[in-house]
């Protein structure tokens, strides 16, 4: 009954059955895995915000301590020799490029615009004409107070960091007011040393992978750490006060991004080799299953009817022979004979289909117990031909025996049974006649006799299959004469429980099966 | 300050010649001599005119019985792609001979820049020279050149040694180039303004261009500005000889921190300084240098508008202060010095006054403004005009030592030569990498008045 189902349902049906659940778990696993890497890359890109707003900060700290000590120094000038102090700042202060001096409402008393200046001082007044000038103011009405945590001072000082930008380029002013004089002093800041500043600044506050840049309003690079032609900007936080011209960006290692999808990549393409393996694992797996409990099931339904035919066969000779002579309409002697013959050789085959089906029942079972003994296989040889002289005869086989005697290690009742089988395969399958040529043959400390006889031979793809339980060559011919495709089969696994093995040449005309065994010797030793 | 600067106007009113004050040595003994003198003794009477005003200052040879000042040395070497092969092989081997010369009392360090900067030996004393050569050794190229960080980074590892001891040691940083700066901060005026910064801070950067592909403007800014010396190595197989010649100085520096305070009284203008670009305010004109090596003369030529003056009358045209910090006795000394001019109607007494020294250097600042004026003339694409100004100053050198007797002529002539070598190059190649690199390292090296010029003549 079962199967029969497995015959109806087509493979497809089993292999859609694997992959169905697994694609769908497949898919589950690959989506949760993206959803994870997503979130994961999520929160580097947020870490990595946090961080450089973190790095603006910390930047813009550094400018305000500048700040301080430029507009603490500025502060405490001594009023008496603004000029020379102012002078003294720009020769010493790095950061410092001009120095200026102006009333909070007039003309510019140092430098004076007048006066006999080097190229360098012309164009500071240039650059901040518009504010020398007066045309813009220098504090904002409201703010623009800075407390400065100054020891000395006695007031705090309004003071003022202002970027300014000339001729497409952007620089700093800071200054404060002496309130007593009403005066401003203030200076330039040097801007390529404070760029200087900054790359350190930038280099020490960078994260790991991490590399910043400083842009400016038209995106130009002021100041990076790293190589931006190499790596994409990511982010970028406006400057606040102490640069408003500008804004840090920053540029990620893009190797962490990529690792982290290669390493999805990487996870997932695992997952799918292993997927496709388990599902072509499975698929035939599942369809040597199926086809082998088909043939299975075939085989053992075309020997339950081969069985139940070769049963029938001699039952119905026997009953009807011996229905003809119990009801006495046969008379002539000779037919009587004939008959009563018939009887006994139908009843014999019946037995020996019995004994080969009990045989098969008891090795599958494993309830075959073998006692080995030093046997002359000539006289078992002898024995089991004369039994068989008549089918010998009838199947026009003539039989030639071992010129010398032949002793094996072997069972007494399984030696006659294998060679039984071998002779009995030979009068079926070589039924066109010829010799039937039993040899002895010696070699590696075995003993092997062979069985070869001159009929059709077996095609070598069959070669392997002989030996198979319920398996023949011919279904024809095994019907014709009887058989339950079970002989090789038991034949062989008497042989090798024996020690010894059955073999199929069939490299030369004919067939030849060899048995191999024990030699008395060894097994003594 | 403001006493010394006080005391300084006093001096200038006293209308001394030529006197020292406050110099802790007799005038022979001493390692440094300062100097004011004027293009000529006797100027003419009864007219407005400009006159050159030089101050020197003049080192003997470093005293070989003291020990020298310590070196506090930082390299920052291009390691970028283009410098891959031979040239980084040669960079590696003139960093080697660098450190070799350097005692156990000197800093070293080593920056290297490519896409990113890297130090490779932070600074410290040179105890294991084993170590640091095979660090050397390993220098790979790589990338681009973030030149601008380089020489940041450079400075961080100079200012390391900064602290108590600082003012007698001589900084220095030794930048080593073959491209175009192309990460950061890149033009020959922000580099410029850099070197100024660093100036202040007493580091100077001697900068060493390498091939025919680097920025040489941007390298000779920063040099000139920051008081290093600057060179143009075509072959890298002579980077090593140019790294000794550089240590050569750098182990030869005999004062630091030398500033030069000029005022001029109300009717004397200061109008420009030749050469170098000193501070003019007014009435005062200041320069400061980082270092006077041994054995040279460093000066500032300042020129003035004197104004019409009788004849037999003598006018205070500047009063001097220069302060350096002799690096052997390690004491800020102060020289201060005036200069009076004097005036006659005689011409044939004038012009028998030059000054012959004055008049020499003035000559070669002038030919290396008109190479610096070709190179732009030049770029404006005035080919001929160019040539001409090289020639027109080959001509005024060459009328000069017939006019002149000079006490050392050969200068003169050398330079003469240059300029008709440079202008014939000029004329027949236009300004190709090579020449502008020639012109632009020549005028610099004059003009920086350097001990050891790149020896482009080899060519």
């Amino acid at each position: 009954m079962s199967f029969s189902i497995f015959r109806k349902i087509p493979v497809w049906f089993f292999t859609a059955l694997v992959i169905l659940p697994v694609l769908v778990l497949a898919g589950v696993g690959f989506n949760m895995l993206r959803l994870e890497q997503q979130r994961l890359k999520n929160d580097v890109v947020n870490a990595q915000s946090r961080w450089l707003e973190q790095s603006a900060d910390r930047i813009e700290g550094k400018l305000e301590e500048v700040k301080n000590e430029l507009v603490e120094s500025l502060a405490q000038f001594p009023s008496n020799a603004l000029d020379e102090s102012l002078m003294e700042l720009q020769r010493t202060n790095p950061l410092v490029r001009n120095v200026f001096r102006i009333p909070e409402e007039g003309k510019l008393l140092f430098p004076k615009p007048g006066m006999n200046l080097d190229s360098e001082c012309k164009e500071f007044l240039l650059r901040y004409d518009s504010l020398f000038a007066g045309r813009m103011q220098w504090f904002d009405p409201e703010g623009d107070v800075l407390k400065i945590r100054s020891r000395k001072s006695r007031i705090p000082p309004q003071s003022k960091w202002r970027a300014w930008q000339w001729a497409d380029r952007d620089s700093l002013l800071v200054y404060v007011l002496i309130p007593d004089r009403r005066e401003i002093v203030g200076v330039e800041i040097e801007m390529a040393a404070l760029y200087s500043r900054l790359v350190l600044w930038l280099g020490e506050t960078r994260g790991k992978g991490e590399e910043l840049v400083l842009l400016d309003r038209s995106d130009r690079v002021l100041v990076t750490t790293g190589d931006s032609s190499e790596r994409p900007l990511t982010h970028s936080v406006e400057m606040g006060a102490m640069l408003p011209f500008a804004r840090l960006g920053a540029m990620y290692d893009t190797q962490i991004g990529e690792g982290l999808s290669k390493g999805f990549m990487w996870v997932a393409g695992s997952l799918g080799v292993l997927l496709l393996l388990s599902i072509a694992g499975g698929t035939l797996g599942l369809n040597a299953w199926v086809n082998r409990s088909r043939k299975e099931a075939l085989q053992k339904t075309s020997f339950v009817s081969n069985v139940s035919h070769e049963f029938k066969t001699p039952l119905t000779t026997l009953r009807l022979y011996s229905e003809l002579l119990l009801e006495g309409r046969v008379t002539d002697p000779e037919k009587q004979k004939k008959y009563l013959s018939t009887l006994r050789d139908e009843s014999e085959r019946l037995a020996r289909l019995v004994h080969n089906v009990l045989d098969f029942s008891r090795l599958e079972m494993g309830r075959s117990r073998l006692h080995p003994q030093r046997l002359c296989l000539n006289a078992c040889l002898q024995t089991v031909c004369a039994r068989m002289s008549e089918r010998f005869v009838q199947a026009g086989v003539e039989v030639t025996f071992p010129a010398s005697e032949v002793f094996g290690w072997v069972d007494p009742d399984a030696a006659e049974q294998i060679i039984l089988n071998l002779c009995d395969n030979a009068i079926k399958y070589a039924a066109s006649g010829g010799v039937l040529r039993i040899t002895e043959e010696a070699s590696e400390g075995k003993r092997k006799l062979c069985f070869r006889d001159e009929g059709p031979g077996i095609p070598e793809r069959e070669g392997a299959k002989v030996f198979q339980a319920f398996h023949q060559v011919d279904d024809r011919i095994t019907r014709e004469s009887g058989g339950t495709g079970l002989g090789l089969h038991i034949s062989r696994r008497l042989a090798r429980q024996m020690g010894g093995d059955l073999q199929c040449d069939l490299s030369g005309e004919g067939c030849v099966f060899i048995w191999s065994f024990p030699d008395c010797e060894d097994e003594k030793i | 300050m403001n006493a010394k600067l006080s005391k300084w106007s006093l001096l200038f009113g006293l209308g001394i010649i030529t006197q020292l004050v406050a110099a802790p040595q007799s005038a022979e003994d001493q390692l440094i001599k300062c100097k004011v003198e004027l293009d000529r003794g006797v100027l003419p009477a009864d007219q407005k005119q400009t006159a050159v005003v030089k101050i020197s200052l003049v080192a003997d040879a470093a005293p070989k019985e003291a020990d020298r000042p310590p070196v506090n040395l930082c390299i920052v070497m291009d390691r970028s792609g283009s410098m891959s092969g031979n040239k980084i092989e040669q960079a590696r081997q003139a960093a080697l001979e660098a450190l070799s010369r350097l005692g156990s009392q000197d800093i070293f360090s080593l920056v290297m820049y490519g896409s990113d900067v890297t130090t490779l030996i932070p600074a410290g004393r040179v105890k294991d020279q084993r170590r640091a050569q095979e660090l050397i050794r390993g220098i790979q190229t790589h990338g681009n050149t973030a030149l601008f960080g380089g020489v940041s980074q450079g400075a961080a590892e100079l200012r390391k040694a900064f602290g108590d001891h600082a003012e007698g040691m001589v900084h220095r940083m030794i930048l080593l180039s073959d491209g175009l700066a192309n990460k950061g901060p890149s033009s020959p005026e922000d580099l410029g303004r850099l070197g100024v910064s660093l100036q202040k801070e007493g580091i100077s950067v001697s900068t060493i261009g390498v091939g025919n592909d680097y920025n040489e403007d941007l390298m000779t800014r920063l040099a000139q500005r920051s008081d290093g010396n600057t060179y143009f190595v075509e072959n890298e197989n002579d980077l090593a000889r140019i790294f000794g010649q550089e240590l050569g100085d750098v182990l030869n520096v005999v004062a630091r921190n030398i500033r030069i305070q000029i005022e001029c009284p109300e009717n004397v203008k200061p109008l420009r300084s030749i050469g170098r670009e000193a501070t003019i305010r007014g009435q005062k004109v200041e320069l400061n240098l980082n270092q006077l090596y041994g054995s040279q003369e460093r000066y500032l030529l300042l020129e003035v508008e004197v104004p019409s003056t009788p004849a037999d009358t003598e006018l205070p045209l500047v009063s001097a202060a220069i302060q350096y910090r002799n690096l052997f006795t390690e004491v800020d000394e102060q020289q201060n010095l005036a200069l009076n001019a004097q005036f006659s109607r005689q011409e044939a007494e004038v012009k028998a006054s030059t000054n012959v020294d004055v008049k020499e250097e003035v000559l070669l600042n002038e030919s290396a403004m008109a190479k610096e004026e070709a190179i732009k003339l030049a770029e404006q694409g005035n080919q001929k005009a160019a040539v001409q100004v090289l020639k027109k100053n080959r001509q005024q050198i060459l009328d000069a030592t017939v006019n002149f007797e000079f006490s050392a002529p050969e200068a003169l002539e050398e330079e003469a030569q240059n300029l008709e070598a440079q202008s014939i190059m000029l004329d027949q190649d236009g300004l190709n990498s090579y020449n502008r690199k020639v012109l632009r390292t020549d005028a610099q090296q004059t003009r920086n008045q350097q001990l050891n010029k790149s020896s482009w003549k080899k060519k």
